[in-house]
């Protein structure tokens, strides 16, 4: 006979999972749906525009972009704050969030504000021939803006519950400052590395507000795969939106997968 | 290569944690560096790896001064309480850190996992993680690791405190067995003070972060130099007397403990150990014995436990079991206890502060 804790059990059980269910799953299932009963040849067809392709080439370079500065930026800058004591510590390690915090546009705005071709930094840069406004770079700027604390409050927990007798090991061992970071401390780190990684490529993916504002929406140069779907969308495409839409859910998925894989590989030692 | 310790001094803050250490550890030599927590051991011990910067005094290395000496170049192995092996690497990978590090050619660097792995009995455990091994294991790949790049001084920081009693005693001789087969010079640090009198040559006795003695273990517990060694090595009870005429008198007792020899007069302090007390029936006569009465007697395994009151002391005394049973004592009963040996010590200036801190440290009550 069933406890009444196991019949309580089951029914959380069966809320999570209808819950997920209902939230999540149901609405990529309608995607799927919606192409079929359209025109899947259509949809396919729309996707392979070169204007569509475009689009999706530039989410993708960006993102990486992205993601190769990050890494680093994120990895130091949690460094920094579990490994030194210094004022305005605490600031700084608040103001981690705020990106998250901050509404995308409004980000966009921000960024307008502060490298547009009127405002004095962006009248120095444009003197050296960056252009920060309708631009790809602006796109990766504000990408690296919204997706700042992913790396950081990943790796950051990772760094605050380290043993650092491992680095005085490795030390007692000859290993240089340098080595004890190469060899030691960023093989620790890698998992929380990579997870902040993917968090922040998949989160740059479906990013709009900050670059719709920053970069525009122009075809071939700036516009990226959401702006796309958003404009074809607009302008009642509806099989050029489903097109793009499932490549980029496409994509989630295989992050998702791939996060999935390298955690179970960086975990086998543990 | 010998190690020699010159004056090393380490303060944090206004407190000195290592005061003036002076001793060396000869090639071949296992020795214990023995004391409560907080006397600055771990902290010596991580001064001659490096890993603290001494505020005074000076470390050599055979002929040569290590003081200044980075880390990475001097040749010592070190091994951590906790392990501190690399989680992502194989047990393989851990030993070979240190010979990867100094780009020892691959075949060599195999060969000499090979035989460390032997060392330490773990030759089939190359390909395992750390986190697959038990505690003891881990502390045998801490060591062989430690080993791998032959160091010239091996430190081992209370290697075997975090395992159970058992493991502990049975790698603390297989320590023993490594050492005299390699004849590293050795030094570890332990707060144990039956292990250290187990496995070592030598054992210097550290107090608030000076030396209290140096000595073969027997020295140490047969002829303490300072009443803390001689309380911190083994069981030992400690009574306040008075001396007069080469006598002492105990508070609240009529008879007196003969102490020939012994000129002046003034307060004194007496260590006894359990196994020097010695029981007997009421009545009995003798050289300094003294009435009481049993307050406890606890079963301790091979042998018991009983505590005696005389006058405003207690005294613990240890009875083999077949003692025991030949008298059966039983609590509350009238007994005589002899006193069969005693370290004397003086009481000098302070006395209260040396109390105090043997209090707080947990000897006395």
């Amino acid at each position: 006979m069933r406890s009444e804790g196991q019949h309580r059990g089951l029914l959380l059980r069966s809320f999570a999972l209808l819950y997920v269910g209902l939230l999540i799953l149901l609405p990529i299932f309608a995607v799927g749906v919606k192409t079929f009963s359209t025109s899947p040849a259509r949809v396919l067809h729309e996707l392979f525009t070169p204007v569509a392709l475009a689009s999706l080439r530039l989410t993708i370079l960006t993102a990486f972009a992205m993601v190769a500065v990050n890494v680093v930026t994120g990895t130091a800058t949690a460094w920094v704050l579990v490994r030194y004591r210094f004022p305005g510590r605490k600031v700084l390690d608040s103001l981690v969030d705020l990106p998250f915090a901050i509404p995308t546009v409004v980000t966009g705005i921000m960024l307008a504000a502060l490298y547009g071709p009127r405002s004095v930094v962006g009248r120095v840069l444009g003197r050296y021939g960056i252009e920060m406004v309708y631009s790809r770079v602006g796109i990766v700027l504000a990408l690296l803006f919204v997706t700042f604390p992913f790396v950081v409050r990943s790796v950051q927990p990772v760094l605050m519950a380290w043993e650092k007798e491992a680095e005085e090991a490795a030390q007692t061992l000859g290993a240089s400052p340098f080595q004890v970071f190469a060899k030691v401390i960023l093989p620790a780190l890698r998992p929380s590395i990579l997870t902040g990684a993917a968090l922040s490529f998949s989160r740059a993916l479906g990013e709009f507000g900050s670059i719709v504002v920053l970069a525009g929406n122009i075809p071939f140069k700036t516009q990226v795969a959401a702006v796309y779907v958003y404009g074809e969308m607009e302008s009642s495409n509806l099989e050029g939106a489903l097109g793009v839409s499932l490549a980029l859910l496409l994509f989630s998925f295989l992050i998702l997968l791939l996060l999935n894989l390298l955690q179970r590989w960086s975990h086998r030692y543990e | 290569m010998s190690l020699r310790l010159e004056n090393l001094t380490k303060r944090f803050g206004q407190t000195t944690v290592v005061d003036g250490v002076s001793f060396s550890v000869e090639k071949g030599e296992l020795t214990a560096l023995l004391g409560p927590s907080g006397s600055g051991k771990s902290t010596l011990l991580r001064m001659i790896a490096g890993l603290e910067r001494p505020d005074g005094g000076r470390l050599w290395l055979g002929g040569e001064e290590i003081t200044g000496k980075a880390v990475q170049k001097r040749s010592l192995g070190f091994v951590f309480q906790n392990y501190a092996l690399f989680k992502h690497l194989t047990v393989e990978r851990n030993i070979a850190f240190g010979l990867e590090i100094r780009k020892v050619p691959p075949r060599e660097i195999r060969e000499r996992v090979e035989s460390l792995l032997e060392l330490v009995k773990l030759t089939d455990y190359g390909k395992h993680y750390p986190h697959q091994l038990s505690g003891g294991q881990r502390q045998r790949v801490a060591l062989a690791r430690a080993l791998a790049p032959r160091p010239e001084v091996l430190l081992l920081d209370e290697p075997f405190g975090a395992l159970d009693a058992k493991v502990r005693s049975s790698l603390a001789q297989w320590l023993r067995e490594i050492h005299s087969r390699l004849g590293t010079a050795t030094l570890f640090v332990t707060h144990d003070q039956n292990e250290a009198i187990e496995i070592s040559d030598r054992i210097v006795v550290i107090n608030r972060g000076r030396v209290e003695q140096i000595g073969g273990g027997e020295e140490v517990y047969d002829k303490p130099s300072t009443r803390f060694v001689a309380s911190f090595i083994g069981n030992v009870n400690i009574l306040e007397g008075f001396l007069d005429k080469e006598r002492i008198s105990f508070s609240g007792v009529e008879e007196t403990l003969a102490a020939s020899g012994r000129g002046g007069s003034g307060p004194v302090v007496i260590l006894v150990r359990p196994e020097e007390l010695s029981l007997r029936k009421l009545g009995e006569s003798g050289e300094n014995l003294f009435p009481g009465t049993v307050q406890t007697v606890s079963y301790r395994g091979s042998f018991f436990q009983v505590e005696v009151r005389v006058g405003e002391m207690v005294l613990r005394a240890v009875e083999e079991k077949r003692n025991f049973h030949r008298y059966e004592w039983r609590e509350g009963e009238r007994v005589g206890v002899s006193l069969e040996g005693w370290q004397f010590f003086e009481v000098p200036e302070g006395h209260e502060e040396i109390r105090e801190k043997l209090r707080q440290l947990g000897y006395i009550e």
